[in-house]
């Protein structure tokens, strides 16, 4: 695998068709934003999707945005459709996700030491302003970037608009991510669930064609879940269990399971004014994610239902998981998990959200048809009889949403009771990476090929046809 | 399926075919002592789709065998794309029919990323280029490459659910 050439040490070349010029590869999502150069394995670059804004402008990156400052507002560009809302703020991000750490920017020694030490204050509007000055910062580099099927034809070109013309990219690509999960998986015939942050969709894939109408999606995603988890530890019994974030615990001592939290709250300064709301939940919900790695588990036991007796069943010890909360409150968690995952495929196990709570109005239970099986239904039956089968014989499990302890095993379980006289198969990679950035390494394989330069649109060609371009070449 | 005008083209490789796909294919439609099958690969400079070889005997499990065996220099297994000549009797002796399958062989579990990707990608560019295809196999593993299945298609069409 060729390592990563910075723009300075590349072979300046009119040319991007040839093997020399690396493309850059972008994969924004709700979650991250995974970006890296086309022709290795992984994103060299993640960056959280969700950036600290403050009075004097925007923080981007891990750490950077984890520290508690004064009034500090956490936003996040894309809304809770997965569909980009605040375009100056996407635009920075996805600069900042590649200029940072792959193409390099002008070293700015005074923010980066602010960065991380709020205390040194510099010359805020100068270091800001210096920083900024990362413009064409694509000239050397054509992007390949992804996107959900369902985005609009005025995003699309919005995504252009800002590769070709405000970074300079000399061409541009734009790849959908069903297919992309779909082609990584082997299959050019595929029946995708995508299990993201704002949503779970399903894209039929037929001879490497999206087939729109069968595009479901429904926003049952890790979002919905974390929702779920808020209102589960809401319902505990005794106590409601509240999470603590870390930047709140300034020490804690060891306590024994289901028993108060012994800490010490860390104290700030009589003169701070507090993070934002934002700030705490963003806090809440890396606690919550540590929570749904541990806890979540697919019930898939095919003699019991979950709801009635697996229910009963899932209180064994065996399917314990203990979970420790960041001001040392622990408790094991066993049917709970089973649940919360079961909530996705049958609106009855929904956890309720608690009086007062505004949970309930962004996530509330999932009707029918937008479960999972609820999707996959709806899917196929806006597709010809004669491909279903095809498509239920190839259904690729994708997205970091999907990493729950037995949810493949799950959804086989699921369809093949709804489909009994069709073999359904299902392929989810067993290596971690290729579920979480499956698209990315999608985008990297085929931007890498020699051969794809006949596919990227040049600047001269958007200079010459305009934006329309993207929606006929990247149909 | 015909191509229907709302669907999203998707990004291929932009492989080129070697005119030997073409020629070798036209080969085996005429019948009469040429190919009983053909399977293709990628070039090693992953530039265009190439003839991989050919076989003359009308013999399935020599053909499998060889698309299973296939290897990339790695180690891992290497996908293949395939013309093979699926002949069958019809019920009642009314005689024999025969039908060309384009099949794409990838296998999802000892194969790298890089060729699943690249050889789905590239799949339509090929069989796009041959004029006569009756069936569409896909199989992404060797229990999706049993005759009796192939058969099965060939003789009575797609399934419905
Ligand atoms: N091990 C895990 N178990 C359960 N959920 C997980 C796990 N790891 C990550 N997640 C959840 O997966 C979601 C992120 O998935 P992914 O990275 O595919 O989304 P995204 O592409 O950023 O978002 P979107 O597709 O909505 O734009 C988050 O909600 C996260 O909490
Ligand atoms: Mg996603």
């Amino acid at each position: 695998m060729a390592t990563a050439l910075t723009s300075r040490d590349e072979p300046k070349t009119a040319e991007y068709a040839g093997d020399e010029v690396s493309a850059l590869v972008l994969d924004p999502g709700f979650s991250s934003v995974r970006a890296g150069f086309a022709g290795e394995d992984t994103p060299k670059s993640i960056v959280p999707s969700f950036y600290a804004s403050t009075s004097s402008g925007r923080y981007f990156g891990d750490h950077v945005i984890d520290v508690p400052r004064e009034d500090v507002e956490i936003k996040n560009p894309i809304n809770r459709d997965g569909i980009v809302e605040d375009w100056d703020a996407a635009e920075a991000l996805w600069k900042h996700s590649f200029a940072h750490k792959l193409t390099g920017v002008r070293p700015n020694k005074a923010l980066t030491e602010w960065l991380n030490d709020p205390k040194s204050v510099p010359d805020l509007q100068k270091a800001m302003a210096d920083a900024e000055d990362t413009e064409r910062c694509l000239e050397e580099h054509p992007l390949f970037m992804t996107e959900p099927a369902w985005n609009t034809a005025k995003n699309r070109e919005k995504c252009a608009e800002i590769a070709l013309e405000s970074w300079a990219a000399p061409a541009f690509y734009l790849g959908r991510t069903g297919v992309m999960g779909a082609f990584a998986a082997g299959r050019p015939t595929a029946l995708v669930l995508d299990f993201g942050a704002t949503q779970v969709s399903v894209t039929p894939v037929h001879d490497g064609m999206i087939l729109k109408k069968g595009v479901m999606r429904s926003n049952i995603g890790g979002n919905y879940m974390s929702s779920q988890v808020r209102n589960l530890l809401a319902a505990n019994e005794p106590d409601r269990i509240t999470i603590t974030p870390h930047y709140l615990v300034q020490s804690k001592q060891p306590v024994d399971a289901g028993q108060p939290a012994n800490f010490v709250p860390r104290k700030f300064p009589e003169a701070f004014t507090a993070p934002q709301p934002s700030f705490r939940r963003y806090q809440e919900e890396k606690v919550i994610l540590e929570f749904k790695e541990t806890v979540l588990q697919a019930w898939t036991n095919p003699n019991t239902p979950f709801r009635g007796q697996g229910e009963v069943m899932a209180r064994e010890q065996q399917y314990a998981h203990p979970f420790e909360f960041p001001d040392g409150y622990n408790q094991p968690f066993s049917t709970e998990g089973f649940r919360l995952v079961e909530s996705m495929f049958d609106g009855q196990c929904y956890y309720p959200p608690p009086p007062g709570s505004e949970e309930g109005a962004l996530y509330p239970a999932p009707e029918p048809q937008g479960t999972i099986p609820g999707l996959v239904k709806a899917s196929l039956s806006q597709v010809d009889v004669d491909i279903r089968p095809f498509l239920l014989g190839n259904v690729v499990i994708t997205g970091s949403g999907s990493l729950i302890r037995g949810l493949p095993e799950r959804i086989q379980l699921e369809l093949s009771k709804m489909y009994p006289s069709t073999r359904v198969r299902i392929q989810a990679s067993g290596m971690a990476v290729e579920r979480k950035f499956g698209s990315w390494i999608g985008g990297s394989i085929v931007a890498s090929l020699g051969t794809f330069h006949q596919m990227w649109i040049s600047k001269k060609e958007y200079e010459e046809h305009g934006a329309s371009i993207v929606e006929k070449r990247c149909k | 399926m015909p191509v229907r005008a709302n669907n999203f083209a998707q990004p291929v490789s932009g492989l080129s075919v070697n005119p030997e796909c073409v020629s070798t294919f036209n080969e085996l439609k005429l019948g009469r002592g040429g190919p009983k099958y053909i399977i293709y690969k990628i070039s090693d400079d992953q530039k265009e789709i190439v003839v991989d070889e050919i076989g003359k005997e009308p013999d399935y499990d020599a053909f499998r065998e060889k698309l299973i065996s296939k290897k990339e220099k790695s180690g891992k297994d290497r996908p293949s794309y395939a013309i093979y000549d699926v002949e069958f009797e019809l019920e009642g002796g009314e005689g024999k029919r025969s039908k060309i399958a384009f099949i794409t062989y990838i296998n999802q579990d000892n194969t790298g990323v890089k060729s699943r990707m690249v050889y789905a990608s590239s799949r339509e560019t090929l069989k796009n280029s041959l004029n006569g295809i009756a069936m569409n196999w896909q199989a992404n593993d060797p229990g999706e490459l049993e005759w009796a299945d192939l058969l099965k298609e060939a003789s009575k069409g797609k399934g419905t659910i």
